[in-house]
């Protein structure tokens, strides 16, 4: 408690009681004023000054907790995101599975649309998975990678038909078609020169053989004899043309299944040039045609098809998962990116998009034996390569997702300590508030008594 | 002795008791008069022929202790100085807000932080970006509108010491014509005195005083750092030449550059002192007043501006840290200073000898001087080397190290190694800090996101026309080009994915993870290296201020109490008291009733004889 100093030099002892009393019922008042500031706010300090020497702290600490704040803003947008990506990836696999279900139980038959069952059911999924790809959250679109604000898949309808010069899935199978056919052996040529028969591939096409491509009937088969013929297709199938000696190929054995045993071994490698041109062609019409559309959806969703449209639109980067960085702690920040472009997603869409873009028409004698060489590769690239599962991908995410969840809890833990620390320096205690206020005004009472007692104190009041 | 002797003694009795009457309702008046010291009547004994034959009154007295008015007029200037510092300071730390305030200025500094957080989160959300433009929009702001206030601060104190100086002179006037007076009348008359004194004490207030008393009652004024103020010759006439406006370059300097007031005192003989110059002043409200403008507002300018060029680096500036190199036993490191710009600093950490040194090259490329500390590393040796030319920097860089380092370079990289198997001198670490002044989408993520707003172009640091740093937390604003296109705070080349963290990644880091090194005021004109973050920094610059604040504050309530006790002291040797006056009131009372008494047993006994 001080007395505000006058700075003129002497005064009164009556004056300077008068003062005392002045500044002590101000003082007193003031304080009183604070205390009730301090009840107000629940804050000790009202300026810089006043916080103490612990002011540093407190600011480093504040600082710290709107830091935190930021993280926790970070993890709840993260969560959001990573709770619809799993749900979609889910909803993916799921849809997956069932597809291949639902093929193993289709057969060709069509419905009134001109598609049979499996293609309006893939169709279904691939015009699905398109728009599980294009969600987004808040604006953002999660499986952009780093392009968040593109929309990554474009509409299944370009992706089938084109757009402009830029050529569709459907036109890009058809031309992968025409040129897998060749001259109509997939590039392949049956020569027979006396007893031999080799089989070259002087043409473009899709088919190559493998293994055994001359033979030498010299010594003539024995009857029921089979001579294979292993047939590379487009998309890295294969498959054996297989062709039985007989004596009597039209009965017993299928048309096309075997060849005439000839009186001479010329004329039976004759025979088999016949019969193997006839079965080559077969599969040409078929199971290339068939395998030609797969590989050509392949690429074509691989990006290697020229002058194709964009299917994908988003981020590139070779690293899907670090093209979303989320920042919940102080550590490295936790990766939970994706892109519609990575590999699992590519096979499916492929997979999806083959019986979208294809038709079977009853006009053509071949569609049956297509559609079920359709059918039987997508059953296979449906069941997925390990490595490159869309179960992989929803692993990954979890994962990010556990992390990020650690780091919340860690992130509450210190925020609470801090907070603790923060209030124990800043923070006024209403008890002790109260307490101070009572006191105070205790003595603001009794100062004001005794000063109007003393103020009666004076020989003027006595003397008559 | 005759009854006439004792009716004349009887009457100069009467006689004096009125005028002891007289001193006493003087005193009862003026019980609330400031200044008005207690007045005795001294009387002395007539006598005449060796019998006392009367009473006289030889003179009205105040009552004085003068080693208490020395210590209340030295008190008086420590209340003026510690009291003008409070305030002032006050003043100063509210410019930066309140405790847990948005606006304040670790409020704003906070809001920045989480706006580039949730830009690092989602750089592609336009939301996100135009909080960013706006929160680093609001710091700036914040730092120009302190800035402005600490000059506003310093412009009051300017206005506030012109009118101490205008005061002082009619003070020193006024002083002047009662010493006159007080000599005329061979410093008898009290009120003479005590007015004098009254002006002399609120003139301690102002300034810090020597009084000295001459024998005639007259006194000689001068400062305790000896400037003259009043002899009998005449008072001195002081002068300011305050300055109107005041920027951050706006300082004291002896020389003719001067950008603020300086006090000259004029004798009457026409001597003319410059009281700064030489520290003539050295307490009182006045000296407070100076210490404030030129050394306590110039410090809180100098750490704002810190704050604002260590931030404009922070984001701005691509560091580029030395790459390993050897050359036989030598090592140390390559260093590229491609792009180099005017203030841009190279450092060079060394050990020669054990002993650790840090080397600032700085570029004074485009000229200048460098001044004494331009760094923010109050440690450190600087060497100004024009980069211009890296053959001629590598020689220069050379010649600053010494003989037990090699420098060369190549193109723009400088290679600096140590005395390789001599082993006494070591490169332990070199960096160059390099401004990125083209284009925003150069590819790198560190780009100009504040910019000097005298000329709009990215901060480099330039002591070309005086130190760019001074007055830039003025000046300090948004680039404009980034407000026109926020994308340029995701896109840092033309491809950049909108989705892309690195930049936003980069702006949150160093503000609040990357570490340099900043000259942190330490209150009292010195500057201690801290190293830490932006963040922590900013925590520490408003810290500070709050700490002087607070310092300043305790000071000025202890000189308050010093100040109260020694007028209590001095009241209780000069102040009327009531009580006491009363007191001598009865007494006199009673001396006149026994004086008349005496004249009518006088009278009586005259009465009696003539009836005989």
């Amino acid at each position: 408690m001080t007395v505000s100093p006058i700075f003129l030099g002497s005064y009164s002892v009556e004056s300077l009681r008068a003062r005392t009393n002045a500044t002590q019922f101000t003082d007193l008042k003031s304080t009183m004023t604070d205390l009730q500031r301090q009840l107000a706010t629940g804050k000790l300090a009202d300026d810089w000054a006043g916080m103490g020497t612990e002011r540093v702290t407190s600011l480093d600490m504040n600082a710290r907790v709107s830091i935190l704040d930021g993280y926790a803003s970070n993890i709840t947008d993260a969560q959001t995101r990573l709770k619809l990506m799993d749900t979609s990836l889910a909803q993916l696999d799921k849809n997956r599975s069932a597809a291949i279900g639902e093929l193993s139980l289709d057969s060709y038959q069509l419905r009134s649309g001109g598609t049979t069952q499996g293609q309006i059911l893939l169709t279904g999924r691939f015009n699905e998975m398109i728009d599980l790809l294009n969600q987004d959250v808040a604006g953002r679109y999660v499986f952009s990678g780093r392009a968040t604000d593109t929309k990554p898949v474009a509409s299944a309808d370009v992706i089938l038909n084109g757009s402009g010069s830029q050529i569709g899935l459907k036109t890009a199978m058809a031309n992968q078609r025409t040129t897998d056919l060749g001259s109509g052996l997939g590039g392949l040529a049956v020569g027979v020169s006396g007893n031999v028969v080799s089989i070259t591939k002087p043409g473009a096409g899709g088919m190559t053989v493998s293994g055994t491509s001359s033979f030498d009937f010299t010594t003539q088969p024995t009857e029921g004899q089979t001579f294979t013929v292993k047939v590379t297709l487009p998309d890295g199938t294969s498959q054996d043309v297989t062709l039985a000696a007989s004596s009597n190929p039209g009965a017993g054995t299928s048309t096309g299944a075997a060849f005439q045993i000839g009186a001479t071994s010329a004329q039976t490698a004759t025979n088999f040039g016949a019969a193997i041109t006839t079965a080559l062609t077969n599969v040409a019409n078929t199971s290339l045609w068939a395998a030609s559309g797969v590989k050509a959806a392949q690429d074509f969703f691989n990006g290697n098809i020229a002058n194709s449209v964009q299917w994908y639109l988003g981020d590139n980067s070779a690293t899907p998962r670090q093209t979303a960085l989320v920042r919940a702690s102080d550590g490295a920040p936790i990766a939970s990116g994706a892109q519609a472009n990575e590999a699992p997603f590519r096979n499916l869409l492929a997979s999806y998009a083959v019986m979208a873009a294809d038709s079977f028409p009853s006009s053509n004698a071949n569609s049956p034996a297509r559609y079920d060489a359709v059918k039987s590769r997508l059953q296979t690239n449906l069941a997925e390569t390990p490595g490159a599962r869309v179960a992989d991908v929803q692993t990954e995410l979890a994962l990010a997702s556990v992390d990020i969840n650690t780091a919340k809890e860690r992130n509450a833990a210190t925020k609470s300590v801090l907070q603790d620390h923060i209030s124990a320096i800043e923070d006024a205690s209403p008890e002790q508030i109260a307490a101070q206020l009572l006191s105070l005004q205790t003595s603001l009472q009794a100062s004001y008594q005794t000063a109007s007692m003393v103020s009666k104190l004076s020989l003027v009041n006595y003397l008559s | 002795m005759s009854l006439s002797t004792a009716l004349s003694s009887a009457l100069s009795g009467l006689r004096t008791t009125q005028t002891q009457m007289q001193v006493v309702s003087g005193n009862v008046a003026n019980v609330d008069t400031p200044g008005y010291s207690r007045r005795s009547a001294q009387l002395v004994e007539t006598t005449g022929n060796g019998n006392v034959n009367g009473v006289r009154v030889a003179g009205v007295q105040r009552a004085l202790d003068g080693i208490l008015q020395r210590e209340l007029r030295t008190e008086t200037s420590g209340s003026g100085y510690t009291g003008v510092r409070a305030t002032y300071t006050d003043r100063l730390q509210s410019l930066f807000g309140q405790p847990g305030d948005a606006s304040s200025l670790p409020g704003v500094m906070s809001a920045f932080t989480t706006a580039l957080q949730d830009l690092a989160n989602d750089p592609a959300s336009s939301t996100a970006r135009t909080a960013v433009l706006s929160r680093a929009a609001t710091f700036a702001s914040t730092l120009n509108s302190v800035s402005n206030g600490i000059q506003q601060l310093r412009a009051d104190t300017e206005t506030a010491i012109s009118a101490d100086v205008a005061r002082a002179n009619e003070l020193l006037k006024t002083i002047s014509s009662l010493d006159q007076k007080v000599g005329l009348s061979q410093g008898q008359d009290p009120s003479l005195l005590d007015q004098r004194d009254a002006q002399i004490n609120e003139l301690a207030k102002l300034m810090d005083l020597n009084v000295t008393t001459n024998a005639n009652g007259t006194v000689n004024l001068s400062t305790q750092g000896g400037l003259r103020l009043f002899d009998p010759t005449g008072p001195v006439t002081l002068a300011f030449d305050g300055r109107g406006t005041m920027s951050a370059g706006s300082l004291y300097s002896s020389g003719a550059s001067r950008g603020v007031g300086t006090i000259t005192a004029t004798t009457p003989g026409g001597t003319t002192v410059d009281a700064l110059a030489q520290g003539l002043i050295r307490s009182g409200e006045i000296a407070g007043l100076l210490e404030l403008r030129d050394k306590t507002l110039v410090d809180a300018q100098s750490q704002v501006d810190e704050l604002a060029a260590g931030l404009a680096s922070a984001m701005g500036n691509k560091i580029n840290a030395g790459a390993a190199a050897t050359a036989g036993a030598a090592t140390g490191f390559d260093v590229d200073t491609t792009g180099i710009q005017p203030g841009n600093v190279m450092t060079v950490n060394v050990t020669v000898g054990g002993v650790p040194k840090t080397y600032s090259f700085i570029n004074l490329a485009t000229g200048g001087t460098l001044p004494a500390n331009a760094t923010s590393n109050p440690n450190d040796i600087e060497v100004a080397v024009d980069f211009s030319n890296p053959a001629t920097a590598a020689a220069a860089i050379g010649t600053a190290l010494g003989s037990a380092f090699t420098v060369s370079n190549t193109g723009s990289t400088i290679r600096i190694l140590d005395d390789g198997a001599a082993g006494t001198s070591d490169v332990s670490a070199a960096s160059a800090s390099i401004t990125l002044t083209g284009s925003l989408q150069s590819g790198s993520p560190e780009f100009a996101l504040f910019v000097d707003g005298a000329n709009g172009q990215p901060f480099t640091g330039s002591f070309a026309n005086g130190s760019q740093k001074t007055g830039l937390a003025a000046r300090l604003i948004v680039n404009p080009a980034v407000k026109l296109d926020p994308n340029l705070l995701v896109k840092y080349a033309a491809t950049t994915p909108s989705g892309d963290t690195t930049r936003p990644a980069l702006m949150l880091d160093r503000l609040t993870s990357t570490k340099f090194t900043l000259g942190l005021s330490n209150g009292s004109g010195g500057t201690t290296a801290y190293t830490g973050t932006m963040l922590d920094f900013s925590s520490r610059v408003v810290a500070a201020q709050g700490e002087i604040a607070a310092g300043a504050a305790r000071l000025d309530e202890g000189q308050k109490v010093v100040q109260s006790s020694i007028e209590s002291r001095f009241s209780a040797a000069s102040g009327v008291s009531i009580d006491q006056e009363l007191t001598n009131l009865v007494q006199i009372q009673n001396a006149y009733s026994a004086n008349a008494r005496i004249m009518s047993a006088v009278k009586e006994m005259m009465d009696l004889l003539m009836r005989i």
